[in-house]
Parts: structure tokens; C-alpha cells; sequence
């Protein structure tokens, strides 16, 4: 009897075009958690082929609002030291003062400012830094669920994606050889405060 | 990359040279070793600032420490220069380097003191590094007092390709192309002068080397016994102040100097190697 009653509901949600992927209340902050977030980019080497990597250490936090896109924010903070790229003798390339120079540059970070609602997702706007260099970046971002984490705690995510310029952030010294344009796709768990 | 590396070598070496040659067209007829000075510490400086703008243009106002570079260049520059016009007392050319120095140490090193998360080692470490970058220039000015400005010059040419070398394997090839740039300058300044050694280049030559070998220390990946290297490099030139070297001139003091120089900067090479950076 609960079984019908359940699947009866089910499909009378569906009837009515109800959103059950997602819905988040007012206001909801999401503090990153580190562990299940990911910081990737693609960029081209020689102009012929994509590699990919990695930063490692990320931190921020997000907030949603399906009522209010204004309320709808996003900051992280990227350890430039953590990059990545399954070789670690180019890491320490992209770590020199050749590309990111992660001594004197030790924080890439962004943080939004305004919000655009588009069909599903959102186009956040922001200051972005990298290379001592702060500037106006939008990120495309989708929402990509809510749930519970294995503590019980209420987690949510998002998946945010942006293609950047090196050469608009001075990363200039090696332009022959790797591509300007860096894709970058940042997917962030968070706990909800 | 081979296109660069032409870049770094051409653009010195034609500054450096018109800039000799200028100065031997003009003064062609009242040749004194105070315009060769002159004109020799602007061949180099100017090469080399030459060379970083062709090579790796730096942002202004300078974002990062390699920016800074030619402006320690130039100051190292109008220094040389008004040491060579006014013939400045010993005291006071001592002064006026000690000032570029702290200077040059200054720029390259403020970036990590003024940083949030400075600790004692870290500071320690800084200060240890300032005084060895500061005795490395006061063993210069002292080899050019006795007179042996000329094997210094020649040392420093040789300390500058081991550099090069050194930051290549360090992790950066823009600083490797930069120290391309300054040893061409210095090499090319060295030939164009041919009968009147430019010693007056010291005083670009050391500054801007000092501030790479900083840099790829500090910021890049030199590991820091080939800084050590590097930096105690020239002392060998003083084997040339030793019996029986002592007061001899030509090929049977300029060998020695120079092998004696080349012992540290191969290790520093060959240590810098062994953990080569490069995919």
C-alpha cells in the first residue's frame, strides 16, 4: 500500500513538471570541502595538442538560491603551488617564474560580484587574480545537486566552467610554446553552514 | 624557442657592438681610458637591457621581479658611468655600490619579506642570502682594487654562462634566456673594447647576475648549493694574486684564473643538471 501510495505521488510530480533534480531555499551557503572539489584545466602545448592538469588545493565557498539569482555567489581560493600535471618536473616549470611563479604569486582567487540567471544555470561575474593580475572574468554556473553527506551533514555542488586569456594576466614568457587560451572547469562540493 | 634563443643573442650582441663602435667612430681621435670606461659600461647596460626587452619584455610598472631586472641594469648602469666621469674616490664608489646592492636586494628579495606568512627560518634564510649576494660583490670591487679588475671581468663572463646554464636547468627558460642576453652583452662588450678591457662593466654585469641567480634561487627551482657555487665562483679569480702566479700578465696568469673559476661553476652546472626540470 505505501509502495503504490509512494510511486502514485511520483508520478503526479512528474505530471505536474515538478523540478526534482534540484531546488535550494533562500540563501544557502556552501563551504567547499576540499576533498570532493576539483580544479582542472586544459590548455595547448606547441599548438598542437590539449594537455590537462590539475590544482590540488582549493578552498571557497558558494551560495545558491533558486528564488533570487542575486543571492546566487561564488569565491575560491587556489594554492598555485598545488598545480599538477602527473609531471613533476613540469609542475616545477609551471611553478617558475616562466608561468605562474606560485612564490611571489602564491593565491589564484576569485570572488563574484553580479549574476545573470540563464535558462539552467547562471553567468557569474567577478574578479578574478592570477599573477598579481586582477581581473573581470564571467563564469558559466550550473547548479548539480544537493543531498547528504556520509556524516548526515547537507552538501550541495556546483560546476562552474570559464576560458581564460595567460596573456591578460601577464603570464606572457613562454607565449610560443603553450596556447593562451586555458580552459578551466571547477567543480565544488560544499557543506552547507 | 630557437627563435628566441637567436633573439637573446643577436639583439645584445648589435647593441653591444654599435655601441663600441659608435664610441670609436666618435672619440676615434682622443682615446682615454676614462671614455672607454664610459662608453663600455653603456655598451653592457644597454645591451642588456636590450636583450630582457627583446626577449621578455617587462611589464610597467613591474609586476614581477624579472621586471625589475633592467632598472637594476640602469642604475647599475648611470653608477658605472658616473664612477668613470668623475673618477669618484674609492670610498665613495664603495659607497655608491653598496647603495646598489642594497638596492638590488631590495627589490628582489621584498617580495618574500613583505609576504603575510614570514617566519624566523624563512627570514634567516633571507638574511644569510643577502650577505652572501653582498660578499660576492665586495669580492669583485675588491679584485678590481688590486688591479685585477680585468681577470675579474673575464670570471664574471664565465660565471655568467654557468649561470645560464644553471637557471635552464633550474626550471625556467626565460631566465635562461635572460642570462643568454647579459653574457653576450658582456662577451661582445669585451671583444668590441679588445685592447681596453671594459672592467667598468663590473658593476651591470654583477648586479644583473646577481638578481637572475637571486631569482631562480628564490622563485625558480636553483638548488642552493649551486647558488653557493656560483656566488664563490669569482673568488677563484684571486689565485691569480698567489705565488707563483702573483704579478705574472698574458695567457700564463689568464689560465689558471680562469680554470679556477670554472671548477665551481661546473659543479654548480653539473649539480643543477642532476636534477634537470625540463619535460
Amino acid at each position: 500500500m505505501k509502495l503504490q501510495t509512494g510511486a502514485l505521488v511520483l508520478i503526479l510530480a512528474g505530471l505536474a513538471g515538478v523540478d526534482t533534480s534540484y531546488r535550494a531555499r533562500a540563501g544557502e551557503t556552501y563551504q567547499a570541502d576540499p576533498v570532493h572539489s576539483s580544479v582542472i584545466f586544459r590548455v595547448k602545448h606547441a599548438n598542437t595538442a590539449y594537455f590537462w592538469g590539475r590544482f590540488n588545493d582549493i578552498t571557497g565557498a558558494f551560495a545558491l538560491d533558486s528564488t533570487d539569482p542575486s543571492q546566487v555567489k561564488l569565491e575560491f581560493q587556489v594554492k598555485a603551488a598545488s598545480v599538477d600535471t602527473g609531471n613533476a618536473k613540469r609542475d616545477q616549470h609551471l611553478k617558475s617564474p616562466d608561468f605562474l611563479n606560485a612564490v611571489l604569486f602564491p593565491t589564484i582567487t576569485f570572488a563574484s560580484k553580479s549574476v545573470e540567471k540563464t535558462r539552467d544555470a547562471y553567468l557569474v561575474t567577478g574578479n578574478m587574480t592570477l599573477h598579481g593580475v586582477t581581473k573581470p572574468i564571467t563564469v558559466h554556473l550550473a547548479p548539480t545537486g544537493t543531498g547528504r553527506g556520509p556524516t548526515g551533514a547537507e552538501i550541495g555542488g556546483i560546476e562552474a566552467n570559464v576560458t581564460i586569456r595567460q596573456s591578460d594576466f601577464g603570464i606572457t614568457k613562454m607565449a610560443g610554446m603553450i596556447g593562451d587560451s586555458v580552459w578551466i572547469n571547477i567543480s565544488v562540493e560544499g557543506v552547507r553552514h | 624557442m630557437l627563435m628566441s634563443i637567436f633573439v637573446a643573442v643577436t639583439v645584445p650582441a648589435v647593441v653591444a657592438a654599435a655601441a663600441i663602435g659608435l664610441r670609436r667612430v666618435l672619440g676615434a681621435r682622443e682615446r682615454s681610458s676614462q671614455g672607454d670606461s664610459t662608453w663600455s659600461s653603456l655598451a653592457i647596460g644597454l645591451a642588456y637591457i636590450a636583450g630582457q626587452a627583446a626577449v621578455a619584455r617587462p611589464a610597467f610598472p613591474p609586476v614581477e621581479v624579472t621586471d625589475r631586472i633592467p632598472w637594476l641594469a640602469l642604475a647599475a648602469t648611470v653608477l658605472a658611468v658616473a664612477e668613470a666621469v668623475w673618477a669618484l674616490a674609492p670610498w665613495v664608489r664603495l659607497f655608491g655600490r653598496s647603495l646598489l646592492s642594497t638596492l638590488s636586494l631590495g627589490l628582489m628579495l621584498g617580495p618574500v619579506v613583505s609576504a603575510d606568512d614570514l617566519s624566523r627560518p624563512l627570514l634567516g634564510w633571507l638574511t644569510v642570502t643577502a650577505v652572501l649576494a653582498f660578499l660576492a660583490w665586495l669580492n669583485l670591487w675588491a679584485l678590481e682594487r688590486v688591479g685585477r679588475g680585468t681577470d675579474a671581468f673575464r670570471s664574471l663572463i664565465v660565471t655568467s654562462s654557468g649561470a645560464t646554464l644553471v637557471l635552464l636547468f633550474s626550471g625556467s627558460a626565460a631566465l635562461c634566456l635572460l642570462g643568454v642576453a647579459l653574457t653576450v652583452s658582456m662577451a661582445v662588450g669585451r671583444l668590441a673594447a679588445w685592447d681596453r678591457a671594459p672592467v667598468s662593466g663590473l658593476v651591470a654585469g654583477s648586479t644583473v647576475l646577481t638578481a637572475l641567480v637571486l631569482e631562480g634561487y628564490i622563485y625558480a627551482s636553483m638548488s642552493p648549493w649551486s647558488a653557493l657555487l656560483l656566488a664563490a665562483a669569482l673568488a677563484g679569480t684571486w689565485i691569480t694574486r698567489m705565488e707563483p702566479l702573483r704579478g705574472k700578465q698574458g695567457i700564463s696568469a689568464t689560465v689558471p684564473g680562469t680554470i679556477a673559476v670554472l671548477v665551481p661553476v661546473g659543479l654548480a652546472v653539473g649539480w643543477a643538471a642532476a636534477s634537470s626540470p625540463f619535460e
